[in-house]
């Protein structure tokens, strides 16, 4: 897809809520195309019945507050689910002004190109659960429910790149879904900043690993339509007069990506009426 | 000038010492398929305990040879924390323990491992069954178990099952449950029955050494070992054999085993490992393997029983309402 | 028989009377189920193959309470260790549950138990040469645990997630290090089709004289004796008891639940192997 300012181009990205065979938006490349395949697999005699027990989205059936939302960017793949507004597990979160978030982010240990397992307390998840839970605890109106936590819990299955930007859109979908209120969608994206030869400076938009490893890159958020800032994230030098370009694409981004999650959601809502789930 | 500080080789060459290996593991098998182990099982040995059991099986003929020697404790039924939510039943816990020098290869550590929480889990999945757990409201029962000494084949490292399958956690896991049912009757809790554990292997014979390494050739292979397996059930060399050791150098094709309750001919517990044929043969493997383990617990339930009768004629006696004369010598229940 | 009492372990909301009510219809003859199953239907489930490209086999499985199970399986290449502990363990099993600290042993106990049952043939595959062999991880990722026992989804997603492992090909001679073929199209299977399958476990609880295969949670609560039977292709490799149930249960029902366990075993395959054919 392409962004209308600048030109930079997204990887195929594919946002579904609650599972990947109602997805929506195919745009990714045939390059790392896997047939995604999926149908209700079932014993023979549970078929025979099929007539009488209506099978409907299964999502639907789910109990509320399970509902995961999946998206992936190019090759990194995320699932979250959200849980809440509920009684605090731990008697920390416990706030009597407002309801607090906690976010639980586990890479799964087969994600990578190595297996490797991380624990509960590396370095890099809690970074990254403190920067989540910081960035939703804004956007949601964490008012409303006083004395409750909502709990984000977030699976990267496979990673090339962007992971927290992803795991920010996938937390959006999840708790649009799961009806916790807040004031617009936040949307996430990375770029990076990138010399030509022929000393151009166009910035990248959407890092992969590869780019990752070697350019300087920023992850930003934005909320809604706004072009309010709500996560910066910066872990090399950029040079100072190329953040402002790069600030602009990546805002960009954002309401790219905001576009994205805005149709997913009105075609599931739309989807869960014409089912009379709402 | 030699360096002080460097530790040097001795001067003349050494040989490394050449320990005999114990020959537990091909020792010749004496018993016969159908035999159990005799047992040794007191009651009422730990006294702070509100019942308790002590098991043991014999030492085979060499000394060095490990056995199974394992002691239960019950507790309870003891009133819950006030903390918990209220419940209409007794919460029955099991725990077992292998100690640190169990195990004949390695040490053990202290902290629970997965082999023993599945343990714990099992036993206490057996035994609640049994216990009339609604006479005890709002109450605990806990069971403590504690291996003292076992004979290896626990799947660790370093453990060699022959290209079978282990049993020796099977084994440890069927005499935990009749020690701690000893235990439990012991505590005079009400139970609807007593489980014994028993435990039945399918192997193949051997005759000799030949015959034995052509067996571990055609179970390597795996893709030939179900047609090998085939050839020898025709042959008749696949036997059932009650109550096997790891000791006892059997090649183990599947075992089973149970938790019986032999007054209501009722399982509370079936553990198998291995694969098993059924596809209708006459000699349908399943349930060969688990009769062969229900015959082996209810040999092993009259050793409970007479070990808890003992007990009982004992208090009664002492209470002054029967003579001395019914309590046996040595206090040995045992059976072959 | 089965004293009527609300299980301990399991600790489902239901009250003595809705027990009594739930024992009765399922001692009926033909047993009444909740849901109107019949005894040996299976609740929905989704199930998609091949979903990580990072893997070498993935599968990922919505089960119809609720239960979210994702499996990927990945190999390394390890050097055969001097102290030989032999290929017991090539195959190493993780389960992950999500939200709790600790890793499930027990699961993860039931699911290695019949994955390396002696002379499968499948460690034979995993030799390479004479001095390396591959290391396989199987890492289960429970993202909503199932309302009632998760043994039978974990087994499932894993035998999907098996069945489309493939390792690379080794082009190098037996002594020398270990060469793979770059192509990926001539990867082999781990397991495959046809030959040896990698096994399923099928959760099967009694009440009296009936058997039902996935049982509900109350269904488990209800029940006598939950058995786990661990079955690949057509032998059975391991029957376990599970938590949950009261009382229990005679032997000719232990033999019936096996011999029903394999019938209904064959028609998972065959379903399980449409899954990734479909589309």
């Amino acid at each position: 897809m392409e962004c209308v300012t600048c030109g930079a181009t997204f990887r195929g990205l594919r946002l579904c809520h609650s599972n990947p065979t109602h997805d929506t938006s195919h745009n990714r490349p045939s390059s790392h195309l896997h047939k995604p395949s999926s149908l209700p697999s079932t014993s023979h005699s549970f078929l025979k019945k099929l007539e009488n027990v209506p099978l409907r989205n299964p999502l639907t059936r789910r109990p509320p507050h399970r509902r995961p939302s999946y998206v992936e960017h190019g090759n990194t793949k995320v699932i979250c689910s959200v849980n809440g507004p509920i009684e605090p597990r731990a008697a920390s979160a416990r706030n009597s002004e407002r309801a607090t978030v906690t976010v639980d982010v586990c890479f799964a240990a087969f994600s990578g190109t190595d297996r490797k397992k991380r624990g509960k307390s590396d370095k890099r998840v809690l970074e990254m659960q403190s920067a989540l839970s910081r960035t939703f605890a804004t956007t949601l109106l964490t008012t409303l429910h006083p004395r409750s936590e909502v709990h984000i819990s977030l699976h990267i299955l496979s990673q090339d790149g962007s992971i927290l930007a992803t795991c920010v859109n996938a937390a959006t979908l999840a708790l649009v879904d799961a009806g916790v209120p807040m004031s617009d969608y936040v949307t996430a994206c990375t770029v990076a900043s990138y010399t030509n030869p022929d000393e151009s400076g166009e910035p990248l938009l959407d890092m992969s690993s590869a780019e990752e490893m070697d350019l300087p890159g920023i992850t930003l958020a934005t909320v809604g339509r706004s072009d309010k800032i709500s996560l910066l994230q910066l872990e090399t030098k950029v040079r100072l007069e190329r953040l402002e370009g790069m600030l602009a694409v990546g805002i960009d981004g954002c309401g790219k990506i905001r576009q994205l999650l805005d149709g997913v959601i009105r075609e599931h809502g739309n989807k869960m009426a014409r089912m009379g789930a709402l | 000038m030699t360096d002080r500080r460097r530790i040097n080789g001795p001067l003349e060459g050494t040989i490394p010492p050449v320990f005999l290996t114990s020959s537990t593991h091909k020792s010749i098998i004496k018993r016969s398929p159908t035999t159990l182990r005799k047992i040794f099982l007191k009651t009422g040995l730990t006294p702070p305990a509100t019942g308790s059991a002590f098991l043991e099986l014999p030492t085979p003929s060499t000394h060095s040879t490990p056995t199974l020697k394992l002691t239960s404790s019950v507790y309870g039924p003891r009133p819950l924390p006030s903390s918990t939510t209220f419940s209409s039943n007794a919460r029955l816990t099991a725990e077992l323990k292998f100690s640190p020098f169990s195990t004949p290869g390695r040490r053990r550590g202290y902290i629970r491992d997965g082999v023993e929480r599945d343990l714990s889990a099992q036993l206490s999945i057996a035994l609640g069954k049994s216990v009339a757990v609604g006479k005890y409201p709002k109450s605990a029962i806990d069971v403590f178990v504690s291996v003292l000494d076992c004979e290896g084949g626990l799947g660790d490292a370093g453990d060699e099952a022959g290209g079978g399958v282990d049993v020796g956690l099977m084994s440890v896991l069927a005499t935990a449950i009749s020690c701690a049912s000893a235990a439990i009757a012991d505590a005079g809790i009400e139970c609807f029955d007593l489980v014994a554990g028993g435990v039945a292997g399918l192997v193949l014979e051997q005759g000799g050494v030949v015959e034995e390494d052509r067996v571990e050739k055609s179970l390597e292979v795996g893709q030939d070992s179900d047609d090998a397996r085939r050839g020898m059930r025709k042959n008749g060399k696949v036997t059932l054999v009650l109550d096997p050791s790891p000791i006892d150098g059997y090649i183990i094709l599947a075992a089973a085993a149970v938790g019986y309750m032999a007054a209501r001919d009722e399982l509370t517990l079936v553990w198998t490992k291995g694969s098993m044929g059924w596809d209708g043969d006459s000699t349908d493997e399943v349930e060969r393997i688990v009769d062969g383990a229900i015959t082996a617990s209810t040999g092993v339930r009259l050793v409970i029983n007479e070990a808890v009768k003992e007990r009982l004629l004992l208090g009664l006696k002492e209470m002054g309402l029967i003579r001395g004369k019914a309590v046996s010598g040595d206090g040995d229940a045992a059976m072959s | 028989m089965a004293p009527l009492q609300t299980s301990q372990q399991t600790g489902t909301p239901l009250s003595p009377a809705e027990l009594s009510y739930l024992h009765t219809s399922l001692t009926l003859t033909p047993p009444i189920r909740p849901d109107s199953r019949t005894p040996t239907q299976f609740r929905p489930l989704v199930a998609e193959s091949d979903i990580l490209p990072s893997t070498n086999g993935s599968a990922r499985m919505i089960w119809g309470d609720g239960g979210e199970c994702v499996v990927g399986v990945k190999a390394e290449v390890e050097r055969n260790s001097a102290t030989s502990v032999g290929p017991r363990d090539w195959i190493e099993i993780n389960v992950e549950v999500s939200g709790q600290r600790d890793d499930d042993a027990f699961l993860g106990m039931t699911v290695a138990e019949s994955l390396l049952v002696p002379g499968s043939g499948v460690l034979e595959r995993l030799v390479l040469g004479e001095r390396f062999h591959w290391k396989v991880f199987v890492d289960i990722l429970l993202l909503a645990p199932p309302l009632s026992h998760p043994a039978t989804l974990l087994t499932l997603t894993t035998y999907l997630a098996l069945r489309n492992t493939f390792l690379p090909k080794l082009i190098s001679e037996v002594v020398e290090d270990p060469v793979f073929d770059d192509d990926w199209d001539n990867a082999l299977p781990l397991y495959p089709v046809g030959k040896i399958p990698p096994p399923i476990t099928l959760l099967v609880v009694n009440v009296g004289e009936n058997i039902f295969f996935d049982p509900t949670r109350e269904e488990l609560s209800a029940g006598d004796v939950v058995l786990a039977v661990s079955i690949c292709g057509k032998k059975v490799v391991g029957v376990r008891t599970l938590e949950g149930g009261s009382g229990g249960v005679g032997r000719a029902v232990v033999k019936r639940v096996i011999k029903e366990s394999c019938e209904v075993a064959e028609e998972v395959f065959s379903n399980l192997n449409s899954v990734g054919e479909g589309d």
